[in-house]
């Protein structure tokens, strides 16, 4: 119990205070999007752009009291020999053990993913092309209208937050030993919409790199990216060989 | 809380965590459901902090009994052999 | 008289005998933080192994605050991924999904990438004039997930001042802890 605190301290302090590894955990904050400004890097800042009344009133939050009095426990439990005389004590360890039976049970929620073995099936119909021309920089461009349909419900199990699924088109030219280029994806939420299916054209833009998509055999992949609620992503594919394009722009 | 009570209470603490953490486990993987698991993991979290957080009274069925100072005095000093007697009373493991 | 300064000497050698071992525990841990971290490193081969995940790009599959374990390997990077990449100029790492990928013979790749929460590709957020990535700017791939735990760390850096609290209670209580 004692070693576990250990660790537990040790990644707090690994996150928060750590002169230890500053790169580290600019990074590991820095992790941001699209929109926000970052925040991260300007220490400075802080001490100016915090006004007394202000930080007061931050005081009296009742939020840092709590992990507060678990430090302090963890604390006193990697030095010291593990009491349970006091609540502050009992509640640590709870707490301490309680964690560390939750990672467990996650972890075991993960494992038992490989369990399941799924036996997905996906057609796709290439139903016409709308649209077949050279691009004015010199890259060929097509448009395409299709129909995919798939049942993917055996991949969801318990611990699946979701499915992502994309159908990418895959060839080899003279330049490039592979070429990926994503034509329609979709997120699949449940079992439910698991099996599916939709007529549509290119979502994303089918270009080459150069101009040798005339008369070009291509493999259709259905990929799929399993997100589980929690624990070890997966992927996988079926690929769908034998489509061609047109010997003529039209 | 006496000794025996902190020693009950840890006991306790960690049958019940550890039955709560198997019975969710068990829960959510047949009904198939991730959340069930953390509802019920949690309830059993609040259950064990409410039996073993609070001092309550079967915690306390072991206190430690003192001698009177009388007695003390009786034996201005105490002998190696009856020292362990004038002490405290030992704990029972 | 001698047994009250024998005392005095005793709880004095006592108090510093306390203190010495509070700063080398105290300095334990923090280095064996930093061993465990350099460790991580090493193994996934990634400067940064732990993420977290700070905007709402990629939902529904990753939050705000959840958090990502990277891996970096050479194999090659395909359509589907989830990768963490730097842009030049821009200081913040981005978590996107590769959608295209056109690799030459020689393992040259250029890479689109794309948040599964928005409408277009990522070109908006490349350098000026910036078309594709290359491999130099793929900092790590994602291969698992752990939700809501980045949040203490988002908490920690938007509210410094908790900070501060923090880790000033921390070390008063490890200056007056006694046991």
């Amino acid at each position: 119990m004692g070693q576990l605190a250990t660790c537990y301290l040790q990644n707090i302090i690994t996150q928060f205070s750590g002169p230890c590894c500053v790169s580290s955990v600019a990074h590991a904050v820095a992790l941001q999007g699209l929109h926000q400004p970052s925040r991260c890097h300007q220490p400075s800042l802080y001490c100016s752009a915090s006004p007394s009344p202000l930080s007061s009133s931050q005081l009296s939050q009742p939020v840092p009291n709590q992990p507060l009095q678990h430090f302090a426990s963890l604390w006193k439990n990697c030095c010291a020999v593990p009491n349970m005389h006091s609540f502050g004590y009992r509640a640590n360890a709870l707490l301490t053990f309680g964690i560390t039976l939750l990672a467990l049970m996650c972890g075991m929620a993960s494992f038992s993913d490989n369990i399941n073995s799924p036996s997905p099936s996906a057609h796709v119909q290439v139903l016409n092309i709308n649209w077949f021309q050279k691009q004015p920089k010199g890259n060929d461009e097509v448009s395409m209208t299709m129909n995919i349909s798939a049942d993917l419900q055996s991949l969801f199990t318990w611990n699946t937050k979701q499915v992502f699924v994309f159908l990418a088109a895959e060839y080899e030219t003279p330049k490039n030993s592979l070429n990926q280029i994503s034509l329609w994806d979709g997120i699949i939420p449940s079992k439910e919409h698991a099996k599916f299916w939709i007529h549509t054209s290119n979502k994303y833009r089918f270009i080459d790199q150069g101009r040798n998509l005339r008369g070009k055999e291509f493999n259709l992949t259905m990929h799929w990216h399993v997100m589980p609620k929690t624990g070890k992503m997966s992927a996988d594919k079926i690929v769908m060989p034998g489509y061609r394009l047109p010997e003529e722009y039209r | 809380m006496d000794w025996q009570g902190q020693k009950l209470a840890e006991q306790l603490m960690q049958i019940l965590l550890l039955a709560f953490a198997v019975v969710a486990f068990a829960t959510g993987y047949f009904m198939a459901s991730f959340q069930m698991m953390i509802i019920t993991y949690f309830g059993g979290v609040a259950l064990t902090t409410l039996v073993t957080g609070p001092n309550w009274p079967f915690y306390n069925r072991h206190p430690l009994k003192w001698l009177d100072p009388s007695e003390v005095e009786k034996h201005p000093k105490p002998q190696p052999s009856a020292s362990s007697t004038s002490k405290k009373k030992p704990v029972k493991k | 008289m001698g047994w009250i300064g024998d005392t005095v000497d005793s709880i004095k050698s006592i108090q510093i005998r306390q203190l010495l071992t509070q700063a080398v525990s105290l300095g334990m841990i923090v280095t064996s933080a930093l061993i465990i971290w350099k460790a991580l490193m090493c193994i996934t081969g990634s400067e940064s192994p732990v993420v977290v995940v700070l905007s709402g790009s990629m939902e529904p599959g990753f939050k705000r605050g959840d958090i990502l374990f990277l891996h970096m390997n050479k194999e090659p990077i395909r359509a589907g991924e989830i990768v963490v990449f730097n842009v030049d100029g821009r200081e913040i790492p981005i978590v996107h999904r590769v959608i295209k990928v056109h690799e030459r013979q020689d393992g040259e790749v250029d890479i689109l990438t794309k948040g599964d929460n928005n409408y277009g590709d990522d070109r908006l957020l490349y350098a000026q004039g910036q078309l594709w990535l290359q491999r130099h700017h793929i900092m790590g791939r994602a291969v698992g997930f752990l939700p809501y735990v980045g949040w203490v760390t988002i908490i920690m850096t938007e509210k410094p001042i908790i900070k501060y609290i923090l880790i000033g209670a921390l070390g008063l209580l490890v200056i007056t802890s006694k046991d």
